[in-house]
C-alpha cells in the first residue's frame, strides 16, 4: 500500500497544508488523525468557525503566499456558518485557486444544491469521514495539478 | 344487276364492278368521260354502255366517298338507300328513246360506317346512233352536309307551326298601310271567333275591339315603338269577347317591313290571354285592401314582397307604425333596416332566406327601430308561397307587440263615460281652451244660446257673454289658472242669438293631464233666466224708474188724458236720442215713435184705442231718433180705465234694436243656407207635406241621374225599390205626423237609369213656432261605392281567415240580443278544439276560461254591450294544448245607446306571456337570492358603482347598507390588490372574459384585514350588451388564518426534522470515526468485545439516522423535478441489479410493459421503488415452490400503473394490513428484515404524487400495483 502511494507520490504534487474549519473538535480532532495516517508531515490551519477563518486565514492569505492546498469547509456552525464564510471568501481575489471541499453532516438536498452554485466549491462530502473517503480526497487533490 | 330493269327486285348478288378506267375497255369512251373519271370535279363517277348494262365502270372517287378501298366491288343493297334503289331504277329505265337526257335527282347512298350520305347525282344518257355505243354516265356530288341542314330547316319550322297552332297563342299580321289584317286561329279563339269570321277584320275592326280605357295606352305604345325603333313592343289590354265579355291579353309585335319613306308598313306579332292572371292581379289588389281595414283593429301590419318583381309592399299600419312616410317604397334591404342591427337583424335575414329558399314560414318577436329611433318589440309573420318550386311570393304580417298599458285603457274607458255624461247632460256644457276657445259643445248648450254647434266651435266663449259682465270671471278663471283653486260657480249673462239676455248659473272647472298642467276647462251652464226675472222682477216691481234704469234701454212715457201732452223720462231721450229737456207734444212725439206713414198709422189706432176702449198695446216700430237715424223699439201701451174712461196712458219703449237686427241676421243666415244647399257636396232637398221636393240641390240630382226640374216633380215612389217603397214612406209619415224627428240610415234607391244606389240618409224635420210640420230637410250621400266594397269584404273574409290562421287569430261576434255566440274555424283550431263549438257566452266561459275569471269577463261583455265600452285583456284559457295565455278583444259595435253587435278577436299570446312571467319570476328569484344569500353580493353600474348592496356585504365589511353603496373601494381595498382587481374588471366590461375570481384583501371598518374571494360577473341583457356587473365577496378570513399557521407549523416541523437528523448524524458520524480511528491506532482492541458492542451500536445508530435522513428527504421533494420517464427502460434498469441474485434462486421472471409507456417520476425513486419491490419477492420466496415475478403496466382510470406479483410466501393482509408500510414494520424471519423498505417505498411514490396498493394472500403470493401522477396533471 505504501509501494502504492509513493509510485504516486513521485508524480503528483506534494499535498502541504490542510485548512479545516469546523467547529466540532472531535472532528477536527478525527479529521487531523486521519489525514496523517495518511500521508506524514502535514501542515494544519485550523479554526473553529467562519469568523475565526475569516479573522485569522485572510490576513494569511493576503501577506504570505504560502497558501493552503485545501480548505475543508463546515457549514453549520456558530458565530459565522460555512456559507456566511463562502460569501465573503468570493470577495477575495487571493482564494481564487484554493480549491473548497464541503464537509457537513446535512444531507439536505437544498444545501448539496446550493453549495454546487458557488464555483470554488469542488465537492461536497457527507461525514462522517472515514479513512477511505480521505484518501479518496487526497488522491483528487494531487491529480488536481 | 340489271339495272335497267326496273320490275327485277333488287337480289343480294348484284354487284358492281370496279375497274380500272385504264386498263377497261372504253371502246366508245371518249377522251372526255375518261377524263371525268379521273377529275376532282366530282366526288363519284359511274358509266356503263347500255349493251352491256352488267358491267357499271366507277371511279376511285366513289369508293373513296363511300369509305371501301379503290378496287373493292360493291353491292348494291349495300350502298343505296333502299328507298332510293327504285328510283334510281325508275329513271334509268326511261332511258330507252332516242332523245339525250340528262336527269338530277338526290340520292341517299350509305357509308361503309353506316351513315348516309346525300349525293346529288346528275344521271346523263346520249343518244348514239349505234345501239352498242349507247352509254349512261352518272356524276354524284356530295350533298350532305347542305341537305342535313335544310332538313333540319324544315323540321324547324314544322316544329314551330306545331307549337303555335297547337297552343293557345295567336300570331297576327297587319299592313299599316292598306288596314289589312291577318290571324290565326288560336288568336280567333281567344276572342271567341272563328277564323273565317276574322278574315274581314281590319285594323278598325281590332280598335274597336279594344277597351276604350285601353285604346290610348296601347296607342301610346305603339307609336313608341315606330319611333325609337325598339325591338319589339309590349302591351296589355282588353278585348271583347264575341259574347261581349272582356278578355285580358297580352300582345308582342313589331314592326317587320318599312315603306320607301321609312314609314312602318307591316307589323307582325303574336297574343295570348292573361284574363287569369290579370283577374289574379286585382283580386290580390283588393285582399290587400281589405287585410288593411280588417288588421288596423288589431294594430297588425301587412307586408308583402313579390319575388318576381322584387316590388315591396307595405300596409298604411305598418308605415304607421315604423314612423315612416306613405309615399315610402322600400326595397327588400329597406326592410331589414327597420330592425335593430345585430341579432334582430340577422334573424330577420335568415327567416327570410329560409323563408324563399325552403319554404319555411315564420313567426318570430323582434326589435326594430322606428323613423324616430324608438327600440319597439315587434312579431313579425312570414308565409312564403311556392309555385313550381320556387318562391314567388313572401307575405306576412307584423304586429306592434309592445305592451299596452293598463293605464291608457281605463284612460279610453274614462274619456268614453265623460263623452256620454257630456253629450247627454240636462245642462250645457262646453269644453274650452285656456283663452276660451270652444273645443266641445253639447247640444244643451247650443239650445241655451241659440247657436248651432258649428257656429259655437268658431267662436271664443266670451264672446256670448252680456257685454256687461265679459270680466266678471276674469279673476276667477285667473286663480284657477294659477291653481289656486279646481272650480268656479257664479252667476253670469250670456246673450241668446236672438239678442235675449240669458241669466245662467256658470260652473267652471279646470282639467289636469298626468304632469298636474291645466290643458283645459269644463264649463256648465245652467239657464236660469227664469228664475233670475223672477228674482228681478221681485226687485224692480216697487218702482217703475228703479226698473227703467236697471234694464237701461226701456224709458217710459205718459200722456195725460186731458191735455194731450206727454211727459217722457230720462231714459227716452237715451233711446231717442234727444235733449234731455225736450218735451213732445203729442204729434211730434207720435213722429218720434214712427218713421213711416203705415206705422203712424198703427200707432193712431192703437193710441186711439186704448184712449177709448182701454185696450193695451205692444207693437215694434222703427222710430226716428234725433239725427234721423232710425231705430227698432217696442212701444208698450197701458190705459188706466176708471168707470169706462181713460184717465192715464202710459207705456213704456223698450229699445228692441239689437234683438231686430239679431232677427233679421238670421233672415241673412237663411239665405247663407239656401246656398250651401245649393253647392252642397251631400244632395239636399226641402221636402214639403206631399213628399215633393221644394227645393233641391245639384249633388242630390246627380244622385238620383235626374234634372233639377225632374227631381222636383218625382215623388218617393219613383226613386224607391217596389219593395222598399213602403217602409220609406211609412219613415217620411212618421216625420210628418211627429212621431219622430229625424231618421238616418242607409238606404237603396233606385237611379233615373235604373241602377241600385246606396245612400246615407238623413232626414229631419222642421218645424215652425208652434211646433207644426212645416217641411222636411233631407241629406242624402252616395255611399254607393263603399257599399260595394263591405260586399267585397265579405268576399275576401276567406283569405283573411287564412291569414290570421297564421297570425294566431281568430274571431268572433256575439249578439248581445240572443247571446248567441259566432266564431270562426280558426279560433276553435286557436284553442285547441274545432269540434265544440259554444252556443251562446256563459257556455264559452265556463268551458275555457278559469273559474276565477268567469265574472270579469261577464262584466267586461256586460260593460261593452251597456255602454259600448271595448276591451282588450290578457287571459289564460283552457285549451287542449292546456292552460294559454290569449288575448281578447272586444269591440262593441254601439249605436244609439244599443249594442248592436260585439265582434271581437282573440290572439294567442302564450309564448309572448310566458316570457314576460318567466321573466317576474327570474327576477324575484333573483330578489331572493340577492338578499338571502350565504355571501355578500352587489350590484355594480358599469363605472364601477355599487346600486344595492344585500345584508352579508354590509355585514362582511362593518358599514350600513347607505355607507356601503357611498363607499370609495380604495377605503376598503387592500391597496396592493387593486391594481389586479380593476385589470380584471376592465376584462369583465371589454367583454374578454365573463366572470373573475380573486382572492383579495380588504379592510373592516374596525380597521381589521379581511381575506376574501372576490367574484365579479357581467349581467347582460338579450341582445349580449353588459348591463351592469354582479359583485360576490365570500369571506375567507377564518380559513386563510388557518392554512397560514398550518404552513408555518409545517416549516417548523420540517426544520425540526433537519435539526434531529443533522445533528444526530453529526454526533454517530463522530462516534463512528472515532472507533476507525481507533481500529487503526490499536490494532490489538479490535477482537476486545466490549469493542465489538460499541461499534455495532454505532453502526445501528448510522442506519437509524441514514433513514431519517431519507425520510425528511423524500418530504422535501418538489413535485416539480418530475420528468418523463419510459417506464420499460427504468425497470430493465432495476432488473440488472437483481438478476444474479434471481438466477441464484432459479427465479423466474417475465415482463410485460408497453414500449411508449411514459411516466412522471424521479429516475433514482423509481430504480429504488422497483428495486426494492424486487428484493423483497426474492427475499420473501416460498421455499416449496420455484420463484415467478411478472412485472405488469396498464391505464386505469387515466393512470399509469406498473404492478410486480410474486408467488411467495404473501402477507396475512387481515392482521396486517394496515401496519404493511408502516416503518419498521416486518412481517417474516428474515435475517435482512429491516421493516423500512416498504416504507421508504411508499413515500417515495407519494411524493412522486402516485400511490401504491398491495394486494396478498398468506403462501399464495403478494402484489404490489404502483401508480403513477398523471401526466397532465
Amino acid at each position: 500500500m505504501l509501494e502504492l502511494h509513493s509510485q504516486y507520490i513521485l508524480k503528483m504534487k506534494k499535498i502541504k497544508t490542510i485548512c479545516i474549519i469546523d467547529d466540532d473538535p472531535i472532528f477536527r480532532f478525527g479529521t487531523k488523525k486521519m489525514m496523517e495516517s495518511v500521508q506524514n508531515s502535514l501542515n494544519f490551519l485550523v479554526y473553529k468557525n467562519g469568523k475565526d477563518a475569516f479573522d485569522n486565514l485572510l490576513p494569511k492569505l493576503h501577506l504570505n503566499n504560502t497558501l493552503p492546498d485545501v480548505i475543508l469547509l463546515d457549514l453549520n456552525m456558530p458565530v459565522m456558518d460555512g456559507w456566511q464564510f463562502l460569501d465573503e471568501l468570493v470577495k477575495s481575489p487571493v482564494a481564487e485557486n484554493i480549491p473548497i471541499y464541503i464537509v457537513s453532516s446535512s444531507v439536505d438536498s437544498r444545501d448539496i444544491k446550493r453549495a454546487k452554485s458557488y464555483k470554488m466549491v469542488n465537492k461536497y462530502i457527507v461525514k462522517p469521514f472515514s479513512v477511505s473517503k480521505v484518501q479518496e480526497l487526497m488522491e483528487e487533490l494531487e491529480n488536481r495539478f | 344487276m340489271d339495272i335497267f330493269s326496273p320490275l327485277k327486285p333488287a337480289n343480294s348478288l348484284l354487284t358492281l364492278i370496279n375497274i380500272n378506267p385504264q386498263t377497261a375497255q372504253f371502246s366508245l369512251v371518249d377522251s372526255t368521260i375518261y377524263e371525268l373519271f379521273n377529275s376532282e370535279l366530282y366526288d363519284g363517277v359511274w358509266y356503263c354502255e347500255k349493251s352491256h348494262s352488267r358491267h357499271i365502270f366507277i371511279s376511285k372517287r366513289f369508293n373513296a366517298l363511300l369509305g371501301y378501298e379503290p378496287n373493292r366491288k360493291l353491292l348494291w343493297d349495300a350502298i343505296l338507300h333502299p328507298d332510293d334503289i327504285h328510283k334510281l331504277q325508275k329513271h334509268l329505265s326511261t332511258i330507252c328513246g332516242q332523245n339525250e337526257i340528262g336527269i338530277n335527282e338526290d340520292l341517299r347512298l350509305i357509308h361503309k360506317s353506316g351513315d348516309i350520305l346525300w349525293l346529288q347525282s346528275h344521271i346523263y344518257f346520249k343518244p348514239q346512233a349505234e345501239q352498242d355505243s349507247q352509254f349512261i354516265f352518272i356524276a354524284f356530288k356530295n350533298n350532305s352536309k347542305k341537305r342535313v341542314s335544310e332538313l333540319e330547316l324544315i323540321h324547324q319550322q314544322e316544329r314551330a307551326h306545331e307549337i303555335l297552332s297547337d297552343s293557345s297563342i295567336g300570331t297576327w299580321e297587319c299592313d299599316l298601310i292598306t288596314g289589312e289584317s291577318y290571324s290565326n286561329e288560336s288568336l280567333a279563339t281567344i276572342i271567341g271567333y272563328t277564323a273565317d269570321e276574322m278574315k274581314n277584320f281590319n285594323i278598325d275592326t281590332w280598335t274597336t275591339l279594344t277597351h276604350p280605357n285601353d285604346v290610348l295606352e296601347a296607342n301610346q305604345l305603339l307609336e313608341e315603338h315606330f319611333r325609337s325603333k325598339s325591338s319589339c313592343f309590349n302591351n296589355e289590354y282588353r278585348i271583347k269577347h264575341k259574347k261581349g265579355h272582356w278578355v285580358w291579353v297580352t300582345s308582342i309585335g313589331k314592326v317587320i317591313n318599312y315603306t320607301k319613306d321609312h314609314q312602318p308598313k307591316r307589323l307582325e306579332g303574336i297574343l295570348y290571354e292573361i284574363t287569369d292572371r290579370k283577374n289574379n292581379e286585382l283580386q290580390i289588389q283588393k285582399y290587400k285592401e281589405l287585410l288593411e281595414g280588417v288588421n288596423k283593429a288589431a294594430e297588425i301590419g301587412v307586408w308583402e314582397v313579390d319575388l318576381e318583381t322584387d316590388k315591396v309592399y307595405l300596409s298604411a299600419e305598418i308605415k304607421k307604425m315604423f314612423g315612416v312616410p306613405m309615399s315610402f317604397e322600400p326595397t327588400l334591404e329597406d326592410i331589414f333596416d327597420f330592425f335593430k342591427e345585430g341579432e334582430s337583424r340577422q334573424k330577420v335575414i335568415d327567416a327570410v332566406q329560409n323563408a324563399i329558399e325552403n319554404g319555411k314560414n315564420y313567426d318570430i318577436e323582434l326589435q326594430s327601430i322606428t323613423a324616430d329611433n324608438k327600440v319597439i318589440w315587434t312579431r313579425s309573420i312570414g308565409v312564403s308561397e311556392f309555385k313550381d318550386g320556387i318562391c314567388t311570393r313572401l307575405f306576412g304580417f307584423f304586429q306592434n307587440i309592445h305592451e299596452k298599458t293598463i293605464a291608457s285603457k281605463k284612460l279610453a274607458l274614462n274619456e268614453e263615460l265623460f263623452r256620454k255624461t257630456f253629450a247627454h247632460a240636462p245642462v250645457g256644457m262646453a269644453i274650452i281652451d285656456l283663452k276660451g276657445n270652444i273645443s266641445q259643445v253639447n247640444k244643451n248648450l247650443c239650445e241655451c244660446l241659440g247657436q248651432t254647434e258649428k257656429e259655437l266651435l268658431q267662436n271664443n266663449f266670451n264672446k256670448f257673454s252680456h257685454p256687461d259682465d265679459t270680466n266678471i270671471s276674469n279673476d276667477l278663471v285667473g286663480q284657477l289658472l294659477k291653481g289656486k283653486r279646481e272650480s268656479f260657480k257664479l252667476d253670469k249673462r250670456y246673450i241668446h242669438k236672438n239678442g235675449a239676455t240669458i241669466w245662467t248659473q256658470l260652473s267652471v272647472s279646470s282639467v289636469k293631464n298626468e304632469l298636474l298642467e291645466i290643458t283645459h276647462f269644463v264649463v256648465q251652464v245652467q239657464d236660469i233666466t227664469e228664475r233670475k226675472k223672477n228674482e228681478l222682477l221681485l226687485v224692480n216691481y216697487k218702482d217703475l224708474l228703479e226698473r227703467s234704469n236697471y234694464v237701461a234701454k226701456i224709458g217710459s212715457w205718459e200722456i195725460n188724458v186731458g191735455d194731450h201732452t206727454v211727459s217722457w223720462s230720462k231714459s227716452m231721450h237715451n233711446i231717442l236720442n234727444t235733449r234731455e229737456h225736450f218735451v213732445p207734444n203729442f204729434n211730434e212725439s207720435i213722429d218720434y215713435f214712427t218713421s213711416n206713414p203705415k206705422q203712424k198709422e198703427l200707432l193712431k189706432s192703437a193710441l186711439n184705442k186704448s184712449l177709448k176702449e182701454g185696450i193695451n198695446f205692444d207693437i215694434e216700430t222703427l222710430a226716428k231718433t234725433y239725427g234721423e237715424k232710425q231705430k227698432w223699439v217696442r212701444i208698450i201701451g197701458i190705459s188706466e180705465f176708471v168707470d169706462g174712461k181713460c184717465i192715464r196712458l202710459y207705456g213704456l219703449i223698450q229699445d228692441i234694436n239689437d234683438i231686430k237686427e239679431a232677427q233679421l241676421g238670421i233672415t241673412v243666415k237663411e239665405e247663407q243656407w239656401r246656398t250651401t244647399l245649393s253647392h252642397a257636396k251631400a244632395g239636399m232637398a226641402l221636402i214639403n207635406f206631399n213628399g215633393k221636393a221644394d227645393n233641391v240641390n245639384k249633388s242630390l240630382c246627380d244622385i238620383f241621374g235626374y234634372s233639377m226640374q225632374e227631381m222636383q216633380e218625382i215623388g218617393i215612389k219613383d226613386i224607391s225599390l217596389s219593395e222598399d217603397l213602403e217602409s220609406n214612406i211609412k219613415l217620411m209619415n212618421d216625420l210628418i205626423h211627429g212621431q219622430s224627428d229625424n231618421f238616418t240610415d242607409d238606404l237603396r234607391f233606385l237611379n233615373k237609369n235604373g241602377s241600385i244606389i246606396w245612400a246615407n240618409v238623413s232626414v229631419s224635420a222642421v218645424k215652425n213656432d208652434y211646433n207644426e210640420f212645416t217641411h222636411m230637410v233631407a241629406q242624402v250621400v252616395d255611399i254607393t261605392e263603399s257599399k260595394t266594397n263591405q260586399l267585397l269584404l265579405k268576399e275576401y273574409k276567406e283569405s283573411l281567415e287564412r291569414s290570421n290562421k297564421v297570425a294566431k287569430i281568430g274571431s268572433w261576434k256575439m249578439d248581445p240580443e240572443t247571446k248567441s255566440l259566432n266564431w270562426n274555424e280558426n279560433l276553435g283550431r286557436l284553442l285547441g278544439n274545432t269540434e265544440f263549438i259554444p252556443q251562446n257566452l256563459s257556455e264559452f266561459i265556463n268551458y275555457f276560461a278559469l273559474e276565477k275569471n268567469h265574472e270579469q269577463l261577464l262584466i267586461l261583455v256586460q260593460e261593452a254591450v251597456n255602454n259600448g265600452s271595448n276591451f282588450d285583456i290578457e287571459i289564460p284559457f283552457k285549451t287542449t294544448k292546456g292552460l294559454r295565455w290569449m288575448r281578447l278583444l272586444g269591440i262593441s259595435d254601439f249605436e244609439d245607446g244599443t249594442c248592436k253587435m260585439l265582434h271581437g278577436l282573440v290572439q294567442d299570446i302564450d309564448d309572448f306571456k310566458q316570457a314576460q312571467l318567466e321573466i317576474v319570476l327570474r327576477e324575484e328569484e333573483f330578489r331572493q337570492t340577492f338578499w338571502h344569500a350565504p355571501i355578500g353580493m352587489a350590484l355594480l353600474d358599469l363605472n364601477g358603482k355599487i346600486i344595492k348592496v344585500n345584508p352579508v356585504i354590509c355585514e362582511t365589511f362593518g358599514y350600513t347598507e347607505q355607507e356601503m353603496i357611498a363607499i370609495d373601494k380604495h377605503v376598503i381595498s387592500h391597496p396592493e390588490d387593486t391594481e389586479l382587481s380593476n385589470k380584471l374588471i376592465a376584462e369583465v366590461l371589454s367583454g374578454e372574459r365573463e366572470s373573475f375570481q380573486q382572492e383579495k384583501r380588504y379592510f373592516h371598518k374596525n380597521g381589521k384585514l379581511i381575506w376574501a374571494i372576490l367574484s365579479i360577473s357581467a349581467v347582460k341583457n338579450d341582445q349580449g350588451e353588459t348591463t351592469h356587473l354582479v359583485l360576490q365577496v365570500s369571506n375567507i378570513t377564518d380559513k386563510k388564518l388557518l392554512t397560514e399557521s398550518l404552513k408555518e407549523h409545517n416549516n417548523r416541523l420540517q426544520n425540526y426534522a433537519h435539526i434531529v437528523s443533522h445533528n444526530l448524524r453529526s454526533h454517530t458520524g463522530n462516534l463512528s470515526m472515532l472507533l476507525e480511528l481507533t481500529e487503526i491506532n490499536n490494532n490489538q482492541t479490535y477482537d476486545d468485545e466490549l469493542y465489538e458492542h460499541i461499534k455495532s451500536a454505532s453502526n445501528n445508530m448510522n442506519e437509524t439516522v441514514q433513514h431519517l435522513s431519507e425520510i425528511v428527504e423524500i418530504n422535501n421533494l418538489i413535485k416539480d423535478t418530475l420528468v418523463p420517464q419510459n417506464l420499460k427502460k427504468r425497470v430493465n434498469k432495476a432488473i440488472e441489479n437483481v438478476k444474479s441474485t434471481l438466477n441464484q434462486v432459479n427465479g423466474e421472471m417475465t415482463i410485460k410493459i408497453n414500449e411508449e409507456f411514459m411516466v412522471y417520476a424521479v429516475p433514482s425513486y423509481l430504480d429504488s421503488i422497483v428495486l426494492n419491490l424486487l428484493t423483497n419477492a426474492i427475499k420473501y420466496r416460498s421455499h416449496h415452490r420455484l420463484l415467478k415475478i411478472e412485472i405488469k403496466a396498464g391505464q386505469k382510470d387515466g393512470h399509469t400503473f406498473l404492478s410486480i406479483s410474486d408467488n411467495g410466501l404473501g402477507i396475512d393482509l387481515e392482521k396486517n394490513g394496515s401496519k404493511i408500510f408502516g416503518m419498521y414494520k416486518t412481517f417474516h424471519e428474515h435475517k435482512n428484515a429491516r421493516g423500512i423498505g416498504l416504507f421508504i417505498t411508499k413515500n417515495q411514490i407519494e411524493a412522486m404524487g402516485g400511490s401504491i396498493e398491495v394486494e396478498s394472500q398468506l403462501d399464495v403470493g403478494t402484489t404490489f400495483t404502483i401508480y403513477f401522477k398523471d401526466e397532465k396533471n
